[in-house]
């Protein structure tokens, strides 16, 4: 999957969702968007496969799947492509079930929407096992499982047709510790076992580092940064290093860590200023007159001037 | 010890059946100590806070507070000292309400002369971080960030000059660059001599404030101690597991 | 589910009872009585009956009974399947109100039908944005704040007598001794005016709840992923959003159905129809107590039970609801 330059407003409002993200997925890879509330992240993972959010409109960009544009794709086409080739796992999870179907029906429509008659019991019964649901979970409806299960279920669906892609948004964030442990085990184990690639937004740090190989970082709508996940230790933009710092993990004294003051704005029209700057500790004149622009360093990319001007020197 | 509980114990009817949340707690804060509840969905954390908080009736059990025995059947009373902060900040403030006033109502409620609740307003205010006082006194609560709204709610709390202070996931929907601003707040709270018992699913969270950690399983503590103690020789499977999943 | 079933079961059999009581008292509350409307001249008999034949009557009515033991009486008759006698029609209540009911039938399940077919229709096409609502919106007004009556004066005078289109009174052409396909054609061409008119009314309603309702649901999460997943079109239609869009609209026409019959009385006086309706205002009209109390029996009965069976119809389209 290829992302370009894709810019997303919202209907009748100056305001911009998403502003000039540009974002790849190579076969079998995985890839975490990185991001706090405000992001874009649920904008982005919807406009991704093709559909954006109701409300919003693409004004400028293209999203690629298997080299085809996606965005512009006839409707009957990209119905094909959907949870065949292309799956989306959306961040309520637990309220896209059918309420008034059971778990065994909505498993069932999707398969035989996608493989005309067929068993569906024998794609269906593994991956139960694997995501740790009993069986007894077919027979119920949705209002009748717990919180993580819906979740689990939702991600059973998205992964019944064995698609070449997954998106997820906020893939554990409603779970408690343990069922999120096994998410990430599972979605690690289909990505090692069946190829699959995965796409994933999350705030959660840890999460994305440990799991993705590539890590994108949202804020304000904008790519700020891009790096290989063994480089965590080693981000630049100051954005990054603030969320890596803030999260605690164990181990650390109390006090020890520090948040980032302030809080996201919402872009409201075409950049005109570093987004992050009334947060960012390094600040400069320039970065509340100019946006900087994303360049590359090393294995990955940066939005901040204090990169800006050693990339161009540089080359 | 500041706060003891003795076998709490708490049914809920579920449908025809009676589901034991808490099955026999045992638990002590002492003063000045930060004691975190930890523990997967479904431990029965919140139900916990909310019986000490009376919010709910306890089913069984006894409780001292301050020395003085805390009547857990009955939820009005004893609880002059202490506060309640909720999980969620977006949902826990009214809406149609200024900081000034939300902040001060339980002053109102407890008919103090209006001049004191103002300066026990803006001193509140100062003591979350929320300074100078009179740039936040006149908004609404959609006119402020998570972060802040999570400081205003325990601002409110703080108020009324509690000695033990109860907190729901106090972190949990915050972004984590905001939530570690209101972790340091909870701990130098403490610092300053206030109890705190907290719940948190966040384990790391947790052992980052907190003086001591109890585990819960099943509507029980079932260990109990420093975080570094703990981390490094859990004796219960369900503390390894919690472990198990952050690392 | 029985559990739910029974509770409702019994809740219906304490409006049951209470229905009853009123049915049995309110006829009697009201001024004169059914043998001096026959004494008056006005009923089919010719002559005034003299005071002993009145007393006879009366004891064979069993009116000159204390009010409790007519009741007590009343309970019994109907435990038996007997409504009692009309006075009028001089047959029994059961036979006379048994005749009327398939025409009333007739009438207010096509106006439900209609009503709440085009409504769907319409609501729909709105909601989904494949239509200008200008165009429903103030013809629907316009009807909805006509009482039935009135627009039925409006079809029999345009439609019925200066178009002549549709016959103007009565369920069928008498004495055509017609059968088979042409029997029904008449019976429909009879129908059509008095449909019309009791559908028009409670169209806008009906109109907007589908409108509301399926623009509510079109943008639940389960329907935008419904999307995403690659569904066919006509699923996510049907079985995502208007399904669940409907549920209300159940409530609603059963409402229409069960109180159809409120409406019905005048429509079907005007087009003297020979439904229930009619029936009702003419038992007022000739003080007919039994009639009264048999036709209005068989109102409460038809309102539980059309209340009843969308309790389980509801069960079987949202299974949420045995929870509670
Ligand atoms: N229809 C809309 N109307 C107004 N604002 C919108 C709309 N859709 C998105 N936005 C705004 O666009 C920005 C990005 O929203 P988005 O939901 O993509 O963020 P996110 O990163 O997923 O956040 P979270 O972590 O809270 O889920 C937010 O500021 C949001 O308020
Ligand atoms: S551009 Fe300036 S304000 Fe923005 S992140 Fe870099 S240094 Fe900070
Ligand atoms: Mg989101």
């Amino acid at each position: 999957m290829r992302i370009e330059h894709l810019t997303l407003k919202v209907s009748g409002r100056s305001l911009y969702p998403l502003w000039d993200v540009s974002l790849r997925v190579e076969d079998n890879e995985v890839v975490a968007v990185l991001g706090e509330s405000g992001g874009g992240k649920t904008s982005l993972a919807w406009a991704a496969v093709g559909r954006p959010l109701p409300g919003q409109e693409v004004v400028a960009g293209k999203v690629y799947f298997k080299g085809r544009d996606i965005l512009n794709m006839p409707p009957a086409e990209r119905r094909r492509i959907y949870f065949k080739e292309l799956s989306l796992v959306p961040q309520n999870a637990p309220d896209t079930l059918h309420p008034t179907q059971t778990v065994a029906r909505t498993l069932w429509e999707i398969y035989t929407a996608k493989n005309g008659k067929g068993e569906a019991r024998e794609a269906v019964l593994p991956l139960l096992e694997e995501l740790g649901l009993p069986e007894e979970v077919l027979r119920k409806y949705p209002h009748q499982l717990s919180g993580g299960q819906k979740q689990r279920v939702a991600l059973l669906l998205a992964l019944l047709n064995r698609p070449q892609l997954v998106v997820l948004d906020e893939p554990t964030s409603a779970l408690d510790v343990l069922t999120q442990k096994k998410v990430k085990d599972l979605l690690g184990k289909i990505n090692r076992e069946h190829g699959t690639g995965i796409l994933f937004f999350t705030h959660d740090v840890s999460l994305a580092f440990s799991l993705a190989r590539r890590v994108v970082v949202l804020y304000g709508g904008q790519v700020v940064e891009e790096l290989p996940a063994f480089k965590r230790e080693s981000a630049l933009h100051p954005y990054t290093r603030g969320l890596l710092a803030s999260g605690p993990r164990i181990g650390d004294p109390p006090l020890s860590r520090r948040g980032i003051p302030g809080y996201a704005l919402p872009l409201l029209a075409p950049p005109q200023a570093c987004s992050f700057a009334a947060r960012c500790p390094q600040a400069r004149d320039v970065c509340r007159k100019e946006a900087p622009p994303l360049v590359k360093v090393g294995e990955g990319q940066v939005r901040c001037f204090a990169y800006a001007a050693g990339a161009q020197r540089g080359g | 010890m500041l706060l003891v509980l003795k076998g709490v114990v708490k049914h809920f009817r579920v449908g025809r059946e009676r589901q034991e949340v808490l099955a026999g707690v045992n638990l002590g804060v002492g003063r000045g100590e930060v004691v975190a509840l930890v523990g997967a969905s479904g431990a029965g954390k919140t139900t916990l806070l909310h019986i000490i908080a009376g919010l709910l009736a306890a089913d069984g059990g006894e409780a001292f507070f301050a020395g003085r025995p805390l009547a857990l059947r009955e939820t009005r009373q004893g609880r002059e000292q202490m506060s309640l902060v909720f999980q969620d900040p977006y949902a826990a403030l009214s809406p149609h309400l200024k900081v000034a006033d939300i902040v001060g109502e339980p002053l109102f409620i407890r008919r103090k002369p209006r001049q004191n609740v103002a300066r026990a307003v803006t001193e509140a205010l100062h003591a979350v971080g929320l300074h100078p006082a009179e740039a936040y006194l006149r908004r609404y609560p959609h006119q402020l960030s998570g972060g802040q709204r999570q400081r205003v709610a325990l601002a409110r709390a703080l108020v009324t000059k509690p000695t033990l202070l109860l907190a729901d996931e106090p972190t949990s929907m915050l972004d984590v660059s905001v939530g570690v601003e209101i972790l340091n707040l909870l701990r130098s709270l403490a610092e300053k001599g206030m109890s705190i018992l907290l719940t948190a699913h966040d384990l790391a969270a947790a052992c980052y404030v907190a003086d001591r950690l109890a585990i819960m399983a099943e509507g029980q503590v079932v260990e109990e101690g420093p975080p570094a103690r703990l981390l490094a020789a859990p004796s219960r499977s369900a503390t390894r597991e919690l472990l198990r999943a952050v690392t | 589910m029985l559990d739910y079933l029974a509770r409702r079961a019994a809740t219906y059999l304490l409006v049951l009872v209470a229905a009853l009581l009123i049915n049995f008292f309110l006829p009697r509350a009201l001024p004169g009585s059914p043998l001096e409307d026959l004494s008056s001249g006005v009923g089919s008999l010719a002559v005034a009956p003299d005071p002993a034949t009145l007393e006879a009557l009366k004891r064979y009515y069993g009116l000159d009974q204390p009010l409790p033991r007519q009741f007590l009486q009343y309970l019994q008759g109907l435990a038996r399947g007997d409504l009692g006698f009309s006075i009028s029609y001089k047959a029994p209540v059961a036979k006379v109100i048994w005749q009327r009911i398939p025409w009333t039938l007739l009438l207010t399940f096509s106006a439900a039908l209609l009503s709440c077919l085009l409504a769907v229709i319409l609501g729909t096409r709105a909601a989904l944005g494949r239509m200008r609502e200008a165009a429903v919106l103030l013809p629907a007004v316009v009807l909805d704040s006509m009482p039935p009556f009135v627009l039925g004066s409006f079809l029999l005078i345009f439609l019925g007598v200066k178009l002549a289109l549709f016959p103007i009174g009565g369920a069928y052409t008498a004495f055509a001794n017609l059968a088979g396909w042409e029997k029904a054609v008449d019976v429909l061409r009879h129908a059509v005016l008095p449909v019309l008119a009791l559908s028009a009314h409670g169209f806008f309603g009906a109109y907007l709840l589908v409108r509301n309702s399926v623009r509510l649901v079109k943008d639940e999460p389960y329907v935008l992923l419904a999307e995403v997943k690659g569904l066919p079109r006509h699923v996510i239609h049907y079985r995502y959003i208007l399904r669940m869009a409907l549920l209300p609209v159940v409530t609603f026409f059963s409402l229409r159905v069960a109180y159809a019959l409120g409406g019905a009385v005048l429509v079907e006086v005007l087009f003297a129809y020979p439904g229930l309706g009619r029936l009702t205002y003419e038992a007022v009209l000739n003080h007919d107590y039994p009639l009264l109390q048999g036709v209005f029996f068989v109102f409460t009965l038809w309102v539980l039970a059309v209340n009843f069976l969308t309790d389980l119809l509801y069960l079987k389209l949202d299974p949420r609801i045995k929870e509670v």
